[in-house]
């Protein structure tokens, strides 16, 4: 899971209630779809609260170095 | 005849930069003229001569003041001019000091513009497939202007805000003035080169129509259709279109615009993430509800049909049910005697054949007794059987002298006349 982008996250976690509402599934699936729906969710929340300050970097010749305002 | 009073060279140009400097029209002139002698000083600073059809006028402008023209100053050019006149103490000479130059003919530059962009929506720049989609949740966002400019502090502000989760990297480009659309052209085919940002902001603050023209020019829009990270166009201004917007993928109208629409914003998100919460929480238990009643329904089906896949206590309670109705039935008791009879016939017939099979074996044993015992086989040997009227004859006393005795061997019999008794 972690490996995932946050874009993938959250791209799957639409994937799995669409899949869940979708009634298509037997009641085991059903119980993990909710569960790794649920997982997912908080993951992403979690890394959302995480972040705390956008990294800013300036392109130079010498490549890419911290932007100073 | 009064004194005469006669004043130095020096003093009479100082006395003229005087007159010329307090004079408020001279201060703030401005000016429509052609270039001609046009100089470009090592130091950066341009000399030239201002004309039209009848006269002329000797110009400067400084290296500090060039880096804001948005063209290449040459002669024959038209241009408008805002700067001051002043006297060139040495040489006795005034000449206009210029501030901003521009090229004249804002007609002619729009009659550019439009024959431009008819060429390029011509060649299919503007075209709507060629437009990427935005990514939702960038990782990094690149930001093509002026590292300097109020632009570039909008564009940190807004996602710093929205969505700290991006990283920003600043490509620094001249945003105006003469090399200004081959640096942002660079700088839009270096970010593609690096290939690092999800999206592209490419923009500036807002400004008059010559200031904003790199936006404009065909180097740009090419450069534009030609990346592969879809870009977003801010160049601040709301009512007129540059040809970078129209082949941008998006379209911002300010560079605070464009940061809104390049990130999501984290509220949004939290409350996407908790729509899904419950939209998960809601379709589960829709999806157990059902199982639930069809579970009962299975149940229900069971019991009447298979009781031994109930659960137990549904088994007992069904096993003591039957038990005691089956109790109460007549044909049930019926049954059992029926069973009994059956079972006591059974256990007849099994003594039955017991018995004739017991019997059978002891006749053959006595068959063989017999046979050991059988007359014929001791005759075979020699002895004989005296008969007298179909009687046998076991004593000498049972016979009379003179009568007849009929001797049996075993293979026949002869008739004797007992002639005489001898007693033993």
């Amino acid at each position: 899971m972690s490996d995932m982008t946050f874009e993938q996250k959250m791209e799957k976690l639409e994937q799995l209630v669409k899949q869940l509402e979708s009634g298509n599934n037997s009641l085991d699936e059903s119980v993990k779809l909710y569960q790794e729906g649920i997982a997912l969710a908080k993951e992403c929340h979690e890394e959302l609260q995480k972040a705390e300050k956008t990294i800013i970097s300036l392109k130079t010749e010498n490549g890419l170095e911290e932007f100073k305002e | 005849m009064s004194e005469r009073k006669y004043l130095t060279i020096t003093a009479l140009n100082r006395y003229l930069k005087y007159r010329f400097d307090n004079d408020d029209n001279l201060q703030n002139v401005l000016l429509k003229a052609e270039i001609s002698n046009f100089k470009h000083h090592s130091r950066g600073h341009l000399y030239l001569t201002l004309k039209d059809d009848s006269s002329q006028i000797s110009a400067v402008m400084f290296a500090g003041e060039t880096k804001r023209l948005n063209f290449e100053p040459k002669d024959g050019d038209k241009v408008i001019i805002e700067g001051h006149v002043t006297v060139y103490e040495p040489y006795g000479t005034y000449q206009v000091y210029i501030h901003k130059m521009d090229l004249d003919g804002i007609g002619d530059l729009y009659l550019a513009y439009e024959k431009l962009k008819d060429e390029l929506n011509r060649q299919g720049l503007f075209h709507e497939d060629h437009k990427k989609a935005l990514p939702k949740y960038p990782r990094t966002v690149g930001v093509i202007t002026s590292p300097t400019g109020a632009a570039v502090r909008d564009v940190i502000n807004v996602i710093s805000i929205r969505y700290p989760l991006a990283n920003i990297i600043i490509y620094p480009a001249l945003v105006q003035g003469v090399g200004a659309k081959e640096s942002v052209a660079d700088q839009i085919n270096a970010a593609n080169r690096d290939n690092l940002a999800d999206v592209l902001i490419v923009g500036r603050g807002g400004g008059s129509i010559e200031d904003l023209w790199a936006f404009n020019e065909e180097i740009v829009a090419r450069a534009i259709y030609a990346s592969k990270i879809p870009i977003i166009s801010a160049v601040g201004h709301e009512t007129d279109f540059t040809i970078a917007d129209f082949t941008s993928d998006v379209r911002a109208s300010t560079p605070s615009h464009a940061a809104e629409l390049a990130v999501p914003s984290k509220k949004d998100i939290i409350k996407l993430l908790e729509t899904y919460k419950e939209r998960l929480s809601g379709s589960l238990s829709v999806n157990l509800d059902f199982a639930r009643k069809h579970l009962n329904r299975t149940l229900m089906a069971t019991i009447l049909h298979k009781p031994t896949r109930l659960t137990e206590s549904i088994r007992m309670k069904l096993i003591y049910l039957e038990e005691k109705l089956n109790a109460y039935r007549p044909t049930r008791r019926i049954e059992q005697y029926l069973e009994t009879i059956v079972n006591y016939r059974i256990r007849l017939d099994q003594r039955i054949e017991h018995l004739i099979g017991g019997s059978r074996i002891e006749f053959i044993n006595i068959s063989d007794k017999l046979e050991l015992v059988n007359p014929l086989g001791i005759m075979k040997k020699g002895f004989t059987i005296a008969k007298q009227d179909g009687s046998i004859r076991k004593s000498i006393n049972e016979v009379d002298t003179d009568s007849m005795l009929e001797v049996n061997f075993h293979d026949g019999s002869v008739d004797c006349k007992i002639i005489k008794k001898v007693v033993k």
